[in-house]
């Protein structure tokens, strides 16, 4: 066959469905990806080849048209994003021209630029998702794209098999384990990539109740708590503290700047202390989590006096720590002066109505403890209700919320309350965190999704120092917002009175959930947050470190070098096709090369069995029979009886 | 020729002689891990591009999942060097008998090739002429005709034959130079003389020199030699006391032709070389007997086709040193 040079060799239809096929499947993880505008553009030109030469029709453009196209669909990406610039405006940019390609591909010069581009492309994709699932759609793209490359150098007439491409892949996964955990990384980037982080989901800085009109109740992981020898940490006391808010001007809870100088004094009976492991997801907050009230924990992050944790750094990527909770612990049990006034604070001006209440009220009690008992009494029997969507309040939002709208969600509640409380001079103060999780019984670890954000209020007395007051779990359940009710499952755990889910109800959906975010959690802590300090871990274990780092990387790479050339000797790209009647002669023939008999190259069925029958005697009918039927089978018969098929196989598997 | 033409075919040269010195001679090549050489084409430099922006992208995004897509890239183009490679290596070549050419014409170069394993899409080819793309069954003969144009008359090598492979995956480029003992006798292009100086005898002349001993005619007497037949004794010359003479007959050749180098002086030798050519190869086409006659060098008369590549031979490597 004449070879003709790649830029004049032309592709056959037949090559070219197959590059528009192989472009389809790069590019079909985007359209989960991408804006569903965008993924019909980059769709559009693959398929419309693909169905073009699928149907045998004409699939050639007119030059101007094509560059018309280019121009409208960069146009049209520009729409969408305002840029070509960023992270998702790129992406959207590079798929496009990388799909539009195929619209000029006739030669072998395009074939051969486009299946290698396509590595590049079908990589991208994780700059959107991490799942493991992706991974593994995108090493059979790439077991497809060696396919179609394999298929394009060969003879136009080779039956190319895709083993061959599936098994270099699957052989490839080793070397890809070795290269991923000993190849010299970075832990920080080369430079800052634009678009690089969505915003966060984390424990805002601040609240403000009534701006709010809506809560989200985003599913994603906030984060997962191992506990240290497999304690419960039972339902009632997962409150997870994030942030303490003292200072509130009206409108919105703040952190209070004076507490940053107040030290921290921890005293505890290690006899109670549960000790765990949090892996926390990125937040773009400083701020990290620890179940009520974290008290200790490793790494260079700080504690403050009111038990919140802060990283030195804003927490950009899934970060995992250990920390040291105390049950019953409660913080500052004498108050200072300077904290006694930031806690009972009150704005000079608005809200008049409620703190002339909580006055009036409180008069009516004894104690402060009756005082907070009627309170939760009031919320209780009181038309309070939850709902997830309440209405804006306006200025006055504590008047508005306690005597009017009466619904609103936790972080209402806790404002009101701790509003009402510090009007009746009992100092308070705001605490935002979540509550809740759903315990993974496979992985062993509470999950905290997003959705299970909360906020609640802390209150000080005298004996007991710092006090949970949970305002939002007094509400009666008959109050909760009916379109709330779908999701009271999961937020269940913020009402007291909600049943605790049925253990024999565990069906197989859940199962199912609890093992795929167990593999999740398995996937996110080996493979997806793996870092330079897990390298170094792993050079300790195998006791690496000792050695000096560039013999170790000589090592490694040598066993790499050693891996490829082991593996590229199993590998031979044939295109040999064997049809299952050879298939079985083949084992025929290794069967009695197990007995020394040979076939030679040059000797043909007849021969050779004639010289297996002077050896063999003895089973001279089995194999007169085998014989008879292969003979039959090749050279008698125009089409493979399937029946007669079946019979050579069984008599060559019973010799 | 531009100054970097001249550079390239230097250096091209210089290559061929390396790897010649390296390869050495024979009618049969094997290509092994000496002579086979590797390089990245076009689209593996742009994987290797592509791998290293990505393992960039997944430092800057601190991607994991990028740096796992990063090396199986990587992976893959390791792989494809090996690929590449064992797809070459072991074919072993032979050239089979050139058969002689007349300058201006294509050359036939049947190349064999045969492996103990199955080696796909092999290119063979001359330099700067079209390639040749065989499958290389395992344990089976594969045949590929090449040729090639000697515009000189003379014995040349046989160019090398450049065997190059992309296969699997198009991004390394294998290649040996298959330099081959064989050589090419290309004779001079035939050109048909002026008429006026076909011949160098005259045409058909019963008295020519051009005779052998035979049956015909009777040419003369000589004295006898013992042994000679009963028969041819000259009985007359014995009765008249001359001693024994034996009759000598001879056959006169009907045209018999000696081509001689010299006779065309007017032209150039090149040229008088062709006119010999032509020639011989009418003579030969025509079954006449034919010699040729060249200043150092003179081939008795004779036919058949041994004794045209004998002459043709002498014309092909006239003036030039033969080895």
């Amino acid at each position: 066959m004449l070879y003709l040079a790649e830029n004049i060799r032309q592709l056959s239809p037949h090559v070219r469905l197959q590059l528009a096929f192989s472009q389809l499947l790069v590019l079909l993880p985007f359209v989960f990806l991408l804006p569903p505008q965008i993924s019909l553009l980059i769709f559009l030109a693959p398929f419309w080849v693909f169905t073009r030469l699928a149907t045998n029709k004409n699939s050639q453009l007119n030059r101007f048209v094509i560059v018309g196209i280019c121009i409208l669909v960069s146009a049209l990406v520009f729409l969408q994003y305002n840029t070509f610039r960023g992270k998702d405006a790129g992406v959207a940019l590079i798929t496009a021209m990388y799909s539009l390609k195929i619209l000029e591909s006739w030669r072998y010069r395009d074939f051969n630029l486009l299946i290698t581009l396509s590595f590049f492309i079908s990589a991208m994709a994780f700059l959107f998702s991490q799942s493991f699932l992706l991974v593994g759609y995108i090493f059979v793209v790439y077991g497809r794209l060696l396919h179609t490359l394999t298929k394009g150098n060969a003879h136009q007439s080779s039956q190319v098999s895709w083993r061959q491409s599936s098994k270099l892949i699957l052989y490839a996964i080793p070397i890809i384990a070795v290269l991923f955990v000993f190849f010299p990384r970075l832990s920080e980037p080369l430079w800052r990539m634009p678009g690089q982080l969505a915003a966060g989901t984390g424990l805002s800085d601040s609240m403000t109740p009534g701006d709010i009109n809506a809560l989200n109740l985003l599913d994603d992981p906030a984060f997962r708590v191992k506990v240290a020898d497999g304690q419960m940490i039972p339902a009632e006391r997962r409150y997870w503290r994030g942030l303490v808010f003292e200072n509130f001007n009206g409108l919105t809870w703040q952190r209070d700047p004076l507490r940053e100088s107040i030290a921290a004094d921890f005293k505890f009976d290690i006899q109670n202390a549960i000790q765990y492991t949090v892996t926390y997801e990125a937040s773009q907050q400083p701020w990290l989590v620890g179940l009520d009230v974290p008290i200790l924990f490793n790494g260079d992050s700080f504690a403050y006096s009111d038990g919140t944790i802060r990283s030195p750094k804003k927490i950009r990527q899934r970060v995992r720590y250990q920390a040291l909770s105390v049950s019953g612990y409660s913080l500052e049990k004498e108050l200072s002066p300077i904290v006694r006034e930031m806690n009972l604070a009150l704005p000079e001006e608005g809200n008049t109505q409620a703190r002339q209440w909580a006055i009036e009220q409180r008069s009516l009690v004894d104690s402060d403890a009756d005082f907070i008992a009627f309170l939760m009494r009031h919320i209780n029997q009181e038309p309070y209700f939850y709902t997830l969507t309440p209405p804006i309040m306006n200025q006055e939002m504590v008047d508005d919320f306690w005597f009017n709208r009466r619904s609103g969600f936790c972080e209402h509640y806790a404002s009101s309350v701790a509003f009402i409380l510090r009007a009746a001079n009992i100092p308070a103060r705001v605490v935002t965190g979540y509550h809740g999780g759903e315990y993974n019984e496979l992985g062993e670890y509470y999950l905290v999704r997003q959705w299970d954000a909360h906020a609640w209020v802390e209150y000080w007395q005298a004996d007991t120092g710092w006090q949970r007051l949970d305002p939002t779990a007094a509400i009666a359940t008959f109050r909760i917002d009916d379109a709330l009710l779908a999701e009271v499952g999961e937020r269940g755990l913020l009402f007291d009175q909600m049943p605790d889910a049925d253990p024999l109800s565990f069906g197989l959906f859940e199962y199912w959930q609890q093992w795929s975010d167990s593999v999740n959690n398995f996937w996110n802590e080996w493979v997806i947050d793996f870092s330079s300090d897990t390298q170094v871990d792993i050079f300790n274990w195998l006791n690496l470190s000792k050695m000096p780092r560039s013999l170790v990387y000589i090592l490694v790479l040598a066993t790499v070098a050693l891996m490829i050339f082991i593996l590229s000797r199993r590998l031979i790209f044939r295109s040999e096709r064997v049809d299952s009647i050879a298939k079985s002669y083949r084992l025929f023939l290794r069967k009695l090369r197990r007995r020394d008999i040979h076939k030679r190259d040059n000797e043909g069925p007849d021969a050779f069995m004639h010289r297996v029958l002077q050896r063999l005697p003895e089973q001279r009918e089995q194999l007169l029979l085998i014989h008879q039927q292969y003979m039959n089978l090749r050279y008698r018969s125009e089409r493979i009886d399937a029946a007669a098929l079946k019979r050579f196989k069984r008599s060559v598997a019973q010799f | 020729m531009s100054l970097l033409a001249a550079i390239k075919v230097h250096i091209s040269r210089r290559v061929l002689h390396w790897h010649s010195k390296r390869s050495g001679l024979g009618n049969e090549v094997q290509l092994n891990h000496k002579t086979i050489y590797i390089l990245p084409t076009r689209y593996g430099l742009l994987m290797l591009g592509i791998t290293i922006l990505m393992a960039v992208g997944a430092t800057n995004y601190q991607s994991n999942l990028i740096f796992i897509a990063t090396f199986a890239c990587l992976t893959i183009g390791l792989m494809g060097i090996l690929l590449t490679f064992n797809n070459l290596i072991y074919i072993q070549f032979s050239l089979h008998p050139v058969r002689p050419i007349f300058a201006g014409e294509n050359a036939r170069l049947i190349i064999s090739a045969t492996a103990k394993k199955q080696h796909i899409a092999v290119n063979l080819g001359f330099k700067n002429s079209v390639n040749q793309t065989l499958d290389v069954t395992a344990r089976a003969e594969q045949r590929v005709e090449l040729s090639e144009t000697f515009m000189t008359r003379g014995v040349h090598p046989v160019p090398a034959v450049k065997v190059s492979s992309q296969y699997p995956f198009g991004f390394f480029n294998a290649w040996s130079w298959l330099l081959f003992a064989n050589k090419v006798i290309v004779y001079p292009a035939p050109i048909e003389p002026p008429t006026e100086q076909t011949s160098s005898s005259g045409d058909g002349n019963e008295l020519s020199d051009n005779y052998r001993a035979g049956i015909e005619d009777f040419y003369g007497l000589k004295a006898y030699q013992p042994g000679e037949l009963m028969s041819r004794i000259h009985w007359k010359s014995f009765a008249r006391e001359k001693g024994l003479q034996t009759k000598l007959f001879v056959d006169y050749i009907s045209d018999p032709d000696v081509f001689d180098f010299d006779h065309f002086d007017s032209a150039a030798t090149e040229m008088r070389l062709s006119y010999l050519t032509y020639l011989v190869v009418q003579a030969n086409r025509q079954s006449r007997p034919f010699g040729i006659k060249l200043p150092q060098q003179t081939i008795a008369i004779g036919s058949g086709e041994d004794h045209l590549h004998k002459c043709l031979y002498a014309l092909a490597t006239f003036g030039k040193s033969s080895n």
